[in-house]
Formats: C-alpha cells, sequence, structure tokens
C-alpha cells in the first residue's frame, strides 16, 4: 500500500502534467489539420527565417559553451588547486549568478551593456550581451562540475609525467587533461543544454533581432497565435534537447578509466611562486568583472534617481504611484512568495516521494523510475507552459484559467531538483549506522526514527528551500500560463522593462533586487542546511 | 654522482629536512630509512625538483640542478602507489618518457619491448593498468621509470602497499634489475629488511637530518645513536652508571649515552652478570623472545634459541658476548 502511494503518486502527477502536455504538442505538431502530416514540420524547414533562428539558437549554444569553458576553466583550476583566504565564501558566492532568476540576468545586462549601459556601448540585441550573459549565468556550472573533480584528482599524476620529461603545458595536455575529459564534457553538456534553451535572458537581451527558438515558440504563440508553427517548433527543440542529452549519456557510459580519487587535502596547496599568486589574482580579477560587477551596477542604479541616490524607485513600487501594471507591485511579491510556498510543497510532496523510491531502491525499476522524472530538467519550461497551454483545456482538467496551474508548473520544473537533492543525501546513510543501532537494541521502528528521520527530515527542507528558490524565478513556462490581474515578481519585472520611461526601468530594477534578494536568502538558508557535499547540486 | 650540498626544506613553520649534506657516487644504491615524517620523501621529491629548497643545493656530477625544471633533470621517480595514468595502456605508459625525448616511434616500441621483458611483463603491452594486480603494476611503474634511461633513479617507498611475502619476492627481483642495470638510485622505504636487502649503503634519517650513513653491516652491527638502536628494535638500554652498577659490562669508560645489549648477544652461564626473572616469553618462529626482570623496573629483552626454554617464574643467569654490547650517542 505503502509502495502504491511512493510510486503511484509521482507516476500519476509527471502523466498528467508532463507526459500528456508534451505528447500533446507532439501530436498537435504532427497532426496540423486533425490528419497525421509533417507539413507543419516542413513548413518551418523551408522558412527561411524560421530556419535561421534554428541556426542561431545551435551557434549561439555552441559559442556560448566555449566561451564559457574559456573564462571558467582558469577558475576551476584555481579554485580545485590553491588554497586561499576567502576561497569558500568565493565558492558559494560564484554559484549565485546560477541560482539568480533569468529576469535579473537579463536586466542586470541591461544596466551594464544596454541602452545608457554602465559601460557606455549598447550591445543590446547582439550576440555579444548574449555569450556575455550566458557566461555569467554557467560560469559555476563549469567551476562545481570540473572543479568538484579536479580537486580530487591525484596530483602525482602530473608531476610523474613532469619527472619523465614533460614540460607543464605537455603534462597538462597529455595527463590532466584526459583525466578531466569526463567533467568537461558533462559541464559542457549542460552549459549547451542551458543555452540552447535559453528564454528570459534572450527575451530581454536579444529579441526582437537575435532570438532562440525558445523565444519564437513565445512569439508564435502569444504574438501570432500560431499554435502549430509553434508545435513544430517546439517538437524541433525536443529533439535537439534529446540529441544532446543521448550524447551526453553515451559519453558518461564509455568513459571506463577507473582514476584513484585522492582526498582534497591531498590535492590542495597553498600557492608559493608569484607565477602562482598572479594567476589566482587574474583569475579573481576575471570572476569581479563577469560575475560581481554586473550585479554590483543593477544594485546601485536602482538607488540611483536623476537626482542622485535615492529610494524613489523602491518607494514607488509601495505607494502604488500611475504605473501601466494592471495590479500593484507588492501584489506581484506577494503572489510570488504564495506561489512559492505552494509549488514547494507540491515539489516537495511528488518529489519527495520519488526520492524515497530513488533513494532507498536498488532495482533497475528505480532506475528507470529516476530517469523518467529527471525528464522535465532537460526539457526546456516553455516547452512545459505551452504543453499547459494546449492540453490542460478540457473536462476536470480544463485548468487554463486556475491560478493553481503556476505552482504546478513551478512544482514539476523543481521536482528534479528536489530528488537530485534528497534521493543522494537518502543513499548516503551509512547501513552500518543501522546495524549499529540494532546491535543496541534498537527497533526497525525506532532505527527508523532515530537513523532515518533526522536525515530525510533535512534533505526534505533542503529540498523544499531549492523549490521555492526555483519557483520564485521561473519565468518561461510561468509567461505561458500567467493571468495578467495575478502577475509574479520575474513576470511584472519583465512587463516594466517594456514599457517607456526610467521611472518604469527604475522599478523593474529594484524589482529584480528585492527578487535577488529573496531568493539569495532562500538558497543561504538552504546551504545551511546542507550536510558537506552531499547531493548533486 | 649526485651531490646533496646543504640542503634545507621548510614548508611553513615545519622544517622538514635541515641542512643535509650527502653524495651518492655514480652506480651506487643508497637506501634512505626513517620513520614517517622524518623527511625522506621530501629530500627525493626535493631532488627529483618537484619540490622547491629553502636552501642550499642538488648537483649532478658537479653540474648544478637546484634550479633546473623538474622534466629536464634526467632523473626518474617511482611514486608511491605508483601513479600509473590510468587513461594509457601499459605500452603507452612505459612509452611515454620515451616520447618526451622525442625518440622515433619504432625505437621506443624496441625500448618498451625490451623494459617490459626485463620486468617479466611480456604480453601486457595493451592491457589498461587499472586491469593489473598490484604486483604488475609495481613492475609497470619500474618499467616506466627506467625505460628513459634516467642517470638517477628514484623510489618512494615503491613496495609499501603490498602484502608481506609479494614484497620479499619484489625486492629480490628489484635488487637483481638494479645491479643488472648499473643505475645510480635513491631508495626511500621505512621498511629495514627492504633497506638493507637492496641497498649498498643505508642513510637513516631522523627529524630531517641523518641519523647514520653507512653499509647496512655497519648499521646493523654498531648503531650509533639512541635513536638508530631503537629504530632497528634494540630496547635493551640501560645508562652507563646504572649498568656498572648491576655489575654488568660497560664498554668504554665514559657516563655519556646508553649502554645497548643486543638481545641475541646472550648465553646461559652459570657466572654470568645477568640474573634475573622471567615475566614472559613470545613466540617468534625461530626463537622465543623471553622478557627478563632485573630489578628495580629494569626489564631486559633477550633471544633464547637453547632449550629447555625458560618458563615464566624462572630464574636465569646469563653472560654477554663481547660484541654484543656497545655504546650508542644519546
Amino acid at each position: 500500500m505503502a509502495r502504491v502511494v511512493l510510486v503511484g503518486v509521482p507516476l500519476a502527477f509527471i502523466s498528467i502534467f508532463f507526459l500528456y502536455p508534451v505528447g500533446s504538442i507532439i501530436w498537435r505538431g504532427l497532426t496540423p489539420d486533425g490528419m497525421f502530416s509533417l507539413a507543419a514540420m516542413g513548413d518551418i524547414l523551408t522558412d527561411g527565417d524560421l530556419r535561421s533562428v534554428a541556426w542561431f539558437t545551435l551557434w549561439q549554444a555552441a559559442v556560448s559553451t566555449v566561451v564559457t569553458l574559456a573564462v571558467a576553466l582558469p577558475g576551476a583550476y584555481v579554485i580545485s588547486q590553491y588554497k586561499f583566504r576567502g576561497r569558500a565564501l568565493l565558492r558559494a558566492a560564484i554559484t549565485v549568478p546560477l541560482i539568480l532568476p533569468t529576469v535579473v540576468v537579463g536586466i542586470a545586462f541591461l544596466t551594464l551593456a544596454g541602452p545608457q549601459g554602465a559601460i557606455g556601448v549598447d550591445l543590446k540585441g547582439s550576440v555579444w550581451i548574449i555569450l556575455l550573459a550566458h557566461a555569467f549565468y554557467n560560469y559555476a556550472v563549469v567551476v562545481r562540475t570540473v572543479g568538484g573533480m579536479w580537486s580530487h584528482l591525484d596530483p602525482r599524476m602530473e608531476q610523474a609525467a613532469r619527472v619523465l620529461g614533460a614540460g607543464r603545458i605537455r603534462a597538462f595536455v597529455e595527463v590532466t587533461l584526459p583525466l578531466l575529459r569526463p567533467a568537461i564534457a558533462a559541464a559542457a553538456s549542460i552549459v549547451f543544454l542551458f543555452s540552447f534553451t535559453s528564454f528570459g535572458v534572450i527575451l530581454i537581451l536579444g529579441a526582437p533581432r537575435r532570438v532562440t527558438l525558445e523565444v519564437e515558440i513565445f512569439r508564435q504563440t502569444a504574438q501570432l497565435l500560431n499554435l502549430e508553427t509553434a508545435a513544430a517548433l517546439a517538437i524541433l527543440q525536443l529533439l535537439g534537447v534529446f540529441v544532446i542529452l543521448t550524447i551526453y549519456s553515451r559519453y558518461q557510459e564509455r568513459r571506463s578509466v577507473e582514476l584513484n580519487l585522492r582526498p582534497v587535502s591531498e590535492v590542495e596547496r597553498v600557492p608559493a611562486t608569484s607565477k602562482a599568486k598572479l594567476v589566482i589574482a587574474a583569475n579573481l580579477a576575471l570572476m569581479g568583472a563577469l560575475l560581481f560587477f554586473p550585479l554590483a551596477v543593477l544594485v546601485k542604479r536602482s538607488f540611483t534617481t536623476s537626482t542622485g541616490l535615492g529610494l524613489t524607485y523602491y518607494r514607488n513600487l509601495v505607494e502604488s504611484s500611475p504605473t501601466s501594471l494592471p495590479v500593484p507591485p507588492t501584489e506581484a511579491i506577494r503572489n510570488s512568495l504564495f506561489f512559492a510556498v505552494i509549488a514547494a510543497a507540491i515539489a516537495l510532496t511528488v518529489g519527495g516521494l520519488a526520492a524515497i523510491v530513488v533513494g532507498y531502491g536498488k532495482s533497475r525499476y528505480s532506475r528507470w523510475f529516476d530517469s523518467l522524472l529527471m525528464l522535465p530538467l532537460g526539457t526546456s519550461a516553455v516547452t512545459v507552459g505551452f504543453g499547459f497551454l494546449i492540453s490542460l483545456d478540457k473536462g476536470i482538467l480544463d485548468l487554463r484559467t486556475k491560478w493553481i496551474l503556476i505552482p504546478i508548473a513551478h512544482g514539476l520544473v523543481a521536482i528534479p531538483f528536489v530528488i537530485r537533492v534528497m534521493a543522494p543525501m537518502i543513499r548516503s546513510i551509512d547501513n552500518r549506522l543501522r546495524e549499529a543501532a540494532a546491535v543496541l537494541g534498537a527497533s526497525p521502528a525506532r532505527i527508523g526514527r532515530e537513523i532515518d528521520l533526522p536525515i530525510v527530515a533535512k534533505a526534505m527542507l533542503v529540498g523544499a528551500g531549492f523549490a521555492a528558490a526555483i519557483s520564485l524565478g521561473e519565468f518561461g513556462a510561468t509567461t505561458f500560463i500567467v493571468r495578467p490581474d495575478v502577475p509574479t515578481l520575474p513576470v511584472a519585472i519583465f512587463r516594466l522593462i517594456g514599457r517607456p520611461g526610467e521611472l518604469n526601468f527604475g522599478m523593474a530594477m529594484a524589482m529584480a533586487v528585492i527578487l535577488m534578494a529573496v531568493t539569495g536568502t532562500v538558497m543561504m538558508l538552504v546551504e545551511r542546511f546542507r550536510a558537506g557535499d552531499v547531493g548533486d547540486f | 654522482m649526485l651531490q646533496v650540498n646543504d640542503l634545507t626544506v621548510r614548508f611553513g613553520d615545519v622544517t622538514a629536512v635541515d641542512q643535509l649534506d650527502v653524495v651518492v657516487e655514480t652506480g651506487e644504491v643508497v637506501s634512505v630509512l626513517g620513520p614517517s615524517g622524518c623527511g625522506k620523501s621530501t629530500l627525493l621529491r626535493v631532488i627529483a625538483g618537484l619540490e622547491d629548497p629553502a636552501g642550499g643545493s642538488v648537483a649532478w656530477d658537479g653540474q648544478e640542478v637546484t634550479r633546473l625544471p623538474v622534466h629536464r633533470r634526467g632523473f626518474g621517480l617511482m611514486f608511491q602507489d605508483y601513479a600509473l595514468f590510468p587513461h594509457k595502456s601499459v605500452a603507452a605508459n612505459v612509452a611515454f618518457g620515451l616520447r618526451m625525448q622525442s625518440m622515433p616511434s619504432a625505437e621506443i616500441a624496441t625500448r618498451v619491448d625490451e623494459v617490459l621483458e626485463k620486468v617479466g611483463l611480456e604480453g601486457y603491452e595493451e592491457r589498461g593498468v587499472g586491469q593489473l594486480s598490484g604486483g604488475q603494476q609495481q613492475r609497470v611503474a619500474l618499467a616506466r621509470a627506467i625505460a628513459p634511461s634516467p642517470r638517477l633513479l628514484m623510489f618512494d617507498e615503491p613496495l609499501g602497499s603490498l602484502d608481506r611475502s609479494l614484497r620479499e619476492r619484489l625486492v629480490l627481483e628489484l635488487s637483481d634489475i638494479l645491479s643488472s642495470l648499473g643505475i645510480t638510485a635513491l631508495y626511500v622505504t621505512h621498511d629495514q629488511e627492504e633497506a638493507f636487502a637492496l641497498a649498498d649503503r643505508v642513510m637513516l634519517m631522523n627529524d630531517g637530518h641523518i641519523e647514520q650513513l653507512g653499509t647496512p653491516e655497519e648499521i646493523w652491527s654498531r648503531p650509533r645513536t639512541e635513536f638508530a638502536a631503537r629504530f632497528l628494535g634494540f630496547n635493551n638500554m640501560v645508562e652507563p652508571r646504572a649498568a656498572r652498577a648491576q655489575g654488568w659490562p660497560v664498554p668504554g669508560e665514559d657516563d655519556e649515552g646508553v649502554v645497548v645489549y643486543r638481545p641475541d648477544g646472550f648465553v646461559l652461564d652459570d657466572s654470568g652478570e645477568f640474573e634475573g626473572e622471567v615475566l614472559g616469553r613470545t613466540y617468534r618462529g625461530d626463537h622465543f623472545l623471553v622478557k627478563l626482570g632485573m630489578g628495580d623496573d629494569v626489564v631486559l629483552e633477550v633471544v633464547v634459541r637453547w632449550q629447555p626454554v625458560p618458563e615464566v617464574g624462572d630464574l636465569l643467569r646469563l653472560a654477554i658476548e663481547p660484541d654484543a654490547a656497545f655504546v650508542a650517542r644519546a
């Protein structure tokens, strides 16, 4: 009975709110006139504009990946190999961009390099600002994934190569790089996937000149009401994602080299030479310029009005002076917090049950179950939102106009994260602890209460925090299903950006700073509850 | 000829190697023996160029190499746990150093075959190193280290992680290979049997300095310091004054240092100077180790090979062979 609930609830949820909507998109795209036909697919491939959108999506993702690797690999080296003061803080700080809502990233780069931007060059609508924002956003992905492995790589491998006559560069290319290749490939796949399905950043910084498939799906749906074309584009996009993930998992399976991983204490060292110190300083400067400067500019500008420093923009949020929003901005903040709580509850219920199955299970089925529940992670948020829009419109599932749809979408996006956080923590419970408790006289029920529950409870808190943070920043799916009179924070920010006038933009910046602060607070609470490195994120 | 001159290595406030001087003749095998933390591995890493000294110099045949980067020194180093490249085959591991010398690939192939044959690993060329047993990995590491014909070959506890019987066999093989190559070698270990079996000379290290340097026989028969004696397992140490008070033989007239009585130097003798009560005995395969209470809380260890083996409570009267008592510096 318990098993039915554990497996049944997540299975039902994922079927109704993921498989069915995505299936509907595919159905819609392949049967444009009620009958199976590849006409819609053919149309988008012959349409010059759409073809160039697809091409742009592909190449900007590839270039974003290369640029991100180029700037972040040296950072991964410095953080994983050298001990220096403030490193722990730095490691936490560089993760901030990764958890920032895309709308905040977008507006931060607008204040940096948009019209009247801080650097004095208007890059809005160019590919440069997109690449910059993607590198900003994904820097931590590379540092965490590659640096995580690098910090355990036996330093004697490279030393052995040096003793055998290899110079510094040769030893790196021949030994270290091949050993890091799985981590680099994993990081590259994730960065490519994130850039390929980038939505908020492109919508704010690239549109209308530079758009990706994601943005085009949104445009076809919301502005042109061309659902068939949107569905066909979504299928194309799903195919792309599928190909990336297939290549990724193939590569992961093929790596069979058994590494003699060492404890971090044997790997890291104090920078002794002035050259090492210079390398560290250069990387710190780069991190400062790429990761912290844009956010600093955003915060500073939000407090800067035509008359100098002041709280004008913030005051306007509260006083609901004449803005063009249908509801006062404070309402958006309230909505977002409310949705975040509901979304966290949904993600925790569904994801928590699934994490118990995955965490305790050892069978092939539990791995299969795990993969199924990971699917929303690979699928873009826009696909989820679009799928909701065209499928949840009949009978008891006619939820299109109900507010509950928004936290459901957020919950769906958050479920894979909840599982990835909770399952490893559950799995990490050393079975000898249970054995020790049993030998000391604890009954199975008592063992569950004394050993498992405290750890699982902590894992649930962490998962709930993640889900809330994701919900607060979610933008892609929300734009499709949000009701104009119940906007979330990111949606309200986006609308303000689209309106003319200094005041509107100022209020958008103020709201972005508030959103950043709230998300940051939630993530800080999450970090406090996390035990060491357990968990995949 | 390796010349280490006044070498000092520091890690923060810790001095790992302290003003150390040593010369290793060409073709000589020197074991660096000592407890963990004595600085022996650090010494090796500085000579190899993996660590920078705070002072002093390393030279080969009069030419200083202290500032030469590690890959230009032409020295070989076999690491503890081997540090084999896990992404390369056995042959590719062995060929690595030859490729760094830009040797033509045909010559590399010949040399790899030759070296693998020497260590008894013919036919393993294409295996991944992860598929090999511990002993086989050790051979690959040796092959990789000797393939580029280094002018100095260094070993950092190369047998440390193997079980005892395998270690004993490999020491003999290694000894054969080293003498057949006629190579100059430094061999770091904390195992005295390994050190004595392989080396022309043994360098006993303690706390960053040389405690004693000499042939295995010299060190074994006359450990010069209390530390050396204790490290080699001699526990019968008595201050000269106390020994004289008991009427035990003391070489020399000094009151400095300690008198060491080798446990295997005692013989049964009714007129012997040592009289004590058997407190306990331990079976040690080819002998018994008997603990003899001498009064005043002094306990001596005695190797007993005679019959009948004394029982706990027996009173024994023993003499010591003249060679088996010596004085060690404090």
